[in-house]
């Protein structure tokens, strides 16, 4: 009984604190993204016309984020039948998109608004650990250029 | 060459969809597919169980420590009004019962694997004749006339197997966890029904040896007594109860049982002559 009240309230906890966190941070996602539309991103090692770029420094964002406890109770009851795991993808867009607003920041505290060579790595920091929330890491980098 | 950015529509790469709603489809789904499975399961393993012979039964348990017999007086004297008792309840051959004795105060008595029967000495000072306590020895051999408690082993391990392989935990500790301990074993619960099952096999079984069945009748009242007593003052008769249907309700289902065998409900009781218990009051 005393479990049931405490999975009750932990995924009651989870999804309030949860939902409220991803709405204002996809608010202030869509928000940034819109101020900064026009730092443009590429994949291409270089510049297409290197002649007219200055500058070029590595800049990078990083971000750490985890799942509450009702987005990792409902992948528990998904992983059983199988199909999309909505309640991770929420997560894991917002980990890109924050490391990428991050990553921005720093190319505008550097005058650049091109950013080249952009690379992304996503790692699980608490693979395989049993019973722990999921937590993921995502590092997205590039060089900064001004053009 | 110019390059823009254009702002791509949201909800391509998650779902906007509510996430209660996901969760409760989730829910429900799990829930009813895991309750046939219980269902399914339970009643399979219920039913095959009863057909695990006796002696497999009795050499599953044979090297844990409780199937061990304590000799005392007590116990000798136990044995004895059950194998007096045990012929008259029909039941197969093969059956042997073991009857320990504890001194533990518990007001309780109870049947579990291999036949073995555990009286502890705090039910006993409740009872007032022969007759009274071999109505609870015969209840507690018609569980094992029945195959109670294998086919609540059975159940039980099928159950725990199951929550393991759902819980994906190793499933190889879940039988052994349920039988391992004498504490577990003890915990082995009978449903309502395999209760008056019970009451009924043990009913005929006064009868046959007594003549009557007062013994079974002294039972229910001392019992019905006991029920309306404070849980918080005397915790440990509650304990018994639980699994119990009411003793009132007992006793007016094997009233009209009696009525319809022709048993008769009333007459002379033997005076109980437990050892330990007379000399405990006198001093």
């Amino acid at each position: 009984m005393f479990e049931l009240i405490l999975v009750l309230s932990l995924l009651a906890l989870g999804y309030g604190f949860g939902s409220y966190r991803e709405k204002s941070h996809y608010a202030s996602i869509f928000r940034r993204e819109d101020e900064m539309r026009d730092i443009l991103l590429f994949d291409s090692r270089f510049p297409p016309d290197s002649s007219r770029i200055s500058g070029g420094k590595l800049v990078h964002g990083n971000v750490v984020v985890s799942v509450d406890y009702f987005k990792m109770f409902v992948a528990g009851l998904r992983k059983l039948v199988g199909g999309r795991l909505k309640s991770y993808e929420t997560l894991l867009d917002r980990g890109r998109r924050e490391a990428i607003l991050r990553m921005k920041a720093q190319a505008v505290e550097q005058g650049a608004n091109q950013i080249f060579n952009v690379k992304f790595e996503t790692s699980s920091i608490s693979k395989g650990a049993e019973g722990n929330l999921g937590s993921i890491e995502v590092l997205v980098y590039g060089s900064a250029v001004k053009v | 060459m110019q390059y823009e950015n254009p702002k791509p529509r949201e909800g391509i790469n998650y779902s906007s969809e509510h996430p209660l709603k996901e969760f409760s489809q989730l829910l429900i789904g799990i829930v009813v597919i895991i309750a046939v499975v219980v269902i399914t399961l339970n009643a399979l393993a219920g039913r095959l169980a009863f057909y695990i012979p006796f002696e497999f039964e009795r050499n599953m348990v044979s090297d844990f420590e409780f199937a061990e017999v304590e000799e005392s007086l007590q116990q000798a004297y136990l044995q004895e009004l059950a194998d007096r008792l045990a012929p008259h309840m029909d039941l197969p051959e093969d059956m042997k019962i073991t009857v320990h004795y504890s001194d533990s105060d518990t007001v309780n008595a109870f049947a579990t694997l291999g036949g073995n029967l555990v009286f502890f000495q705090g039910l006993i000072e409740q009872m007032e004749s022969e007759e009274e306590l071999a109505a609870v020895m015969g209840h507690e051999i018609a569980h094992i006339k029945y195959r109670h408690p294998i086919v609540a082993l059975g159940k039980g391990v099928t159950l725990a197997t199951l929550a393991a392989f759902v819980g994906g935990s190793s499933a190889s500790g879940a039988g052994g966890w349920l039988i391992g301990s004498s504490a577990n074993l003890s915990l082995l619960k009978f449903s309502r029904d395999q209760e008056s099952q019970a009451d009924q096999a043990a009913a005929a079984g006064l009868q046959a040896l007594y003549g009557h069945i007062g013994g079974a009748k002294d039972l229910f009242q001392s019992f019905a007594e006991l029920e309306g007593q404070d849980s918080v003052t005397n915790p440990g008769v509650v304990e018994l109860f639980r699994s119990h249907p009411h003793s009132a309700n007992r006793w007016i289902e094997l009233q009209s049982l009696a009525d319809t065998r022709g048993w008769l409900v009333d007459d002379a009781r033997t005076k109980l002559n437990f050892p330990g218990v007379a000399s405990d009051s006198e001093g």
